[in-house]
């Protein structure tokens, strides 16, 4: 090789290029790899290694395996319709309309965000029980009828625990999108003779489409991934859903071939309606949607503002003030079936998680550790990729990006046996360590952290950057002394953004930790197993608190924006 | 003792507490044995405790015991449902990474024996073996793994709900139609105690008994501990469940009340081992000792369990002898794996 050659190849492997097959390495080791081989392993015989369809027959070649998938399209369908019902007149109503109190109705939607879902479903089985729950007890004193109307341990109890959960996703997708649109349309349909309701259903709509197409397709997939509710709620209901179908492959003797079979046609599912709803956004152009513009009025509500109102403060009623009252209320007593009064009243519980119960104080920091340094980890990568996505610093990045948001499409059960048939076993063997679970997290939250970056690198003119450059400083100069810096902000926002459900994330742990990674969601799932309410709803509400303090620090330091933008 | 309701009051409890403050472990001399094992043990200086025979609560005072009486040892703990266990044990052994050094499964017998089969145990016999009562010595006869606890099964229900009078005196009486809605049970196929318990009634009443159970609207928890609770906030008017979970409950006011059946109370005899790769073999039998000790089954009575030892008696007074007891055969034991699938293609899940 000549001199110039060599001189050729030095110039082209700069920062960036190394940065750039970082980044590839990266994601080739926590995205492609437990991709592939999830799909290998279902093509392999369990002892042999050699290629066979036969998981694929084994996983669908029993009645009850395929009324788990079907249970599991229809479960995601109702939440992503209930969803809608919830979020879409919240988000209107908040960000369209003279509502009364909307900035204290935005901050309950959080509340739904900072639940972990396993704990609705706790607190909706106090609140629902057929028999027992609150809501049953109040309506047979009133009615005097001898039994309940609300089933927890049902579909649509499924479904409901779910939706209050979720909608929070769609109401922050609708809520942005609405800032975006500009009254202008909106008014000049008005003089046309529109009133509201034509206005709303015939100029707003449509240009919100997008957004509320968008955020339907991210609740179905996070619906059909959840671990911790059904496992709460479909033993009673008889209603078996696709991820505790795969949980039962775990179960001795272990079926791996047969769940990753098992679970690639929902991956395959879930890419089909992602590519959908690609093909039905590309094929319109809003060009209304693109940018902040013209004067935004308020609708006015006029003798709606009230009933909008209670229909919010009902939204918010059974997602987050009735689920955290029933909690709280459980961690104070005695015994929770005793109803209230001063006997029952306790402080018992705390003291036993907090003086006695080693576990739950070691898994609480644990779960905190592996939260908050995935959340580190993720937030550099993302930036990074991001970074060179945006500025296109290198062909094909594209790819880079495709790459990032592939695991959005993939349930984090599913996730994580592609994550422990590539990294449990030899040669990394990294079962039971606290990396595998980092990793798994790392992965599950790329796509939030990497679609947080883009738009807040999209806000930075490239001429800062430019600057820097000319006086000779090479890019990781200009991502450390310009990016970084005026990205402070989105970047807290981004970390918030995936320490808070890293924190209660379950259906990617459950089959990756080991006896020295529990952490707080695995724990409270066995905690609420053997029966003990009471201590399960104060390890949550310590849970809940821990949270909350982390989103109300990042509301100081940030602004509350992060929330609402930028997802 | 055919039936009774035994009143587990505060009594009780305070009897039992002021016990065990008077039987301060600490108080002991180590035997001199005990003491070089604790010696080599302290060495090593931790151990991993799989357990999925007691509570985690429990569990977790069990630790605190045999730290008052060997500091210096961190005990890891990983409890979870007896099959939830297992799958993990198996888990972990085919990928050569089993991480409990000593491990405690709900089940009773056929399990152990799979492990001890494939090499997975070592064989050791701890000095207290001969202490318990002789029924749970022995279990294996090549001593590599011990009868470590043993778990009543009982009938728990709900008193607002269901008259004394009118509770169900046997497991035959579940099947009434009069408990259509009102029954919860666990699932065989997660609590090791529900797949024994499956498996006895299949062999004293045949299928008919579960397919009686599936058209009453049975309900069917994960844990077997799980119908307590249902049974306490009267989400369901009775349940079986393990007699540990059950009576806390009554003590502390719930209404709630427990019935040994006449067709017989359930017996779970459950066994730890010391697993064969385990870097802390001398932790590991000391804590092997310790399970056996009278300081551990103290533990376990005063969390409302039994012991297997007939020195320390259960907080009503009763020990093991006291109780007419079943046990699944060794070829019930056997068929146990064999009726989780039928059973959920019968409950739908």
């Amino acid at each position: 090789m000549s001199h110039t050659g060599l001189f050729r190849i030095r110039r082209r492997f700069d920062i960036t290029t190394l940065l750039f097959l970082a980044a590839v390495a990266t994601l080739l080791f926590i995205v492609v790899a437990p991709m592939v081989q999830l799909v290998l392993s279902s093509l392999r015989d369990a002892k042999t290694g050699a290629p066979t369809l036969a998981n694929y027959v084994v996983a669908y070649g029993t009645p009850r395996h395929i009324t788990a998938l079907l249970n599991t399209l229809m479960m995601g369908a109702g939440v992503t319709v209930l969803s809608v019902v919830f979020a879409a007149p919240l988000a209107w109503a908040c960000g369209r309309t003279d509502m009364p109190g909307r900035r204290f109705i935005r901050l309950a939607v959080v509340g739904a965000f900072v639940t972990p879902p396993y704990l609705a479903a706790i607190a909706w089985i106090l609140l629902a029980g057929p028999n027992a729950g609150w809501l049953n007890k109040l309506w047979m004193a009133a009615t005097g009828a001898e039994h309940g109307i609300v089933n927890v341990f049902s579909y649509a109890g499924i479904v409901l625990v779910m939706a209050t959960n979720l909608f929070f996703f769609l109401f922050v997708f609708l809520t942005s999108a609405l800032d975006m649109v500009s009254s202008e349309s909106e008014e000049a349909a008005n003089i046309l003779g529109a009133n509201i309701w034509q206005t709303t259903f015939r100029i707003t709509f449509p240009l919100i489409l997008p957004a509320l197409l968008g955020g339907m397709v991210v609740i179905f997939l996070q619906s059909i991934a959840l671990f911790g509710v059904p496992a709460l709620l479909s033993p009673a209901a008889r209603f078996p859903v696709v991820t505790t179908q795969l949980w039962q492959f775990f179960e001795y003797p272990l079926r791996l071939q047969v769940a990753a079979a098992y679970s690639v046609p929902l991956v395959a599912i879930t890419v089909m309606l992602f590519t959908l709803q690609r093909m039905m956004l590309s094929r319109k152009g809003f060009v209304s949607v693109t940018g902040k513009g013209g004067e935004r009025r308020p609708i006015a509500l006029g003798k709606w503002r009230w009933p909008v109102f209670g229909y919010a403060l009902f939204v918010c009623g059974i997602s987050v003030f009735l689920p955290w009252l029933i909690l709280l209320q459980t961690a104070f007593s005695r015994a929770w079936g005793a109803g209230l009064s001063w006997g029952n009243l306790t402080l018992h519980n705390f003291a036993v998680l907090l003086f006695e119960l080693d576990m739950v104080r070691e898994a609480m920091t644990r779960s905190l550790n592996y939260a908050a340094i995935s959340a580190v980890c993720v937030v550099v990568l993302a930036l990074c990729i991001a970074y060179i996505v945006v500025r296109r610093l290198v062909p094909l990045t594209s790819v880079l990006a495709v790459l990032c948001m592939v695991p959005l499409v993939v349930p984090g059960i599913v996730l994580a046996i592609g994550f422990y048939a590539t990294y449990a076993p030899p040669p990394l063997a990294l079962y039971g360590t606290a990396a595998i679970l980092i990793l798994a997290f790392i992965t599950r939250f790329l796509p939030l952290a990497y679609t947080a970056c883009v738009s807040a690198i999209r806000n930075i003119h490239p001429e800062m950057e430019e600057a820097v450059r000319i006086l000779g400083g090479n890019r990781l100069t200009v991502l450390r002394k310009v990016v970084a810096p005026l990205l402070k902000r989105p970047l807290v926002g981004a970390w918030i953004l995936v320490f808070v459900p890293a924190v209660q994330e379950l259906s990617t742990a459950v089959f990756l930790v080991g006896p020295k990674t529990r952490v707080m969601s695995l724990v409270l799932l066995d905690l609420s197993e053997q029966g003990n309410l009471e201590l399960v709803a104060a390890v949550s509400c310590l849970l809940l608190l821990i949270i909350l303090v982390v989103v109300v620090l990042g509301f100081r330091v940030v602004g509350r924006d992060f929330m609402m933008r930028n997802t | 003792m055919t039936v009774s309701h035994i009143g587990w009051n505060r009594r009780h409890v305070l009897a039992g507490g002021v016990a065990a403050i008077f039987a301060s472990p600490t108080a002991r001399a180590m035997t001199d044995y005990e003491q070089t094992l604790y010696e080599a043990a302290k060495k090593e200086g931790e151990l991993t405790w799989y357990t999925a025979q007691i509570l985690g609560e429990t569990a977790q005072r069990v630790i605190t015991a045999f730290n008052a009486v060997y500091p210096g040892i961190k005990v890891n703990l990983l409890r979870a449902s007896g099959q939830v266990m297992y799958q993990r044990v198996m888990q972990e052994i085919s990928m050569n990474a089993l991480q409990g050094d000593v491990i405690g499964l709900a089940d009773t017998g056929g399990q152990q024996t799979e492990l001890k089969d494939a090499g997975h145990l070592m064989k050791y016999r701890p000095h207290r073996a001969s202490e318990v009562f002789p029924m749970f010595q022995n279990a294996d006869p090549d001593d590599f793994f011990h009868i470590t606890a043993a778990t009543l099964n009982i009938i728990v229900y709900n008193t607002r709900l269901v008259k004394p009078g009118d509770a169900p005196k046997a497991w035959s009486d579940l099947a009434d139609p009069k408990w259509k809605g009102k029954l919860a049970i666990g699932h065989p196929g997660f609590s090791a105690m529900s797949t024994q318990w499956v498996a006895k009634m299949n062999a004293l009443y045949g299928w008919e008994f579960m397919e009686k159970l599936a058209k009453n609207d049975t309900q069917v928890t994960r844990n077997i501990n799980d119908t307590v609770t249902l049974v306490t906030a009267g989400e369901r008017a009775l349940g079986t469940a393990p007699a540990p979970a059950a009576r806390p409950g009554a003590a502390k006011g719930n209404p709630i009340a427990v019935v040994y059946p006449s067709d017989g109370t359930m017996l779970a005899a459950t066994s730890s081992g010391i697993a064969s790769i385990t870097k802390h073999p001398n932790a590991a039998k000391l804590m092997m000792e310790f399970l056996l000790s009278p300081e551990c089954a103290r533990v376990l009575v005063n969390d409302y369990g039994d012991s297997i030892r007939p020195d320390v008696p259960a907080l009503n007074g009763q020990t093991m002898a006291d109780v007419k007891l079943i046990v699944p055969t060794a070829e019930e034991s056997r068929s146990m794996g064999t009726l989780i699938e039928p059973f959920r293609n019968l409950f739908g899940f």
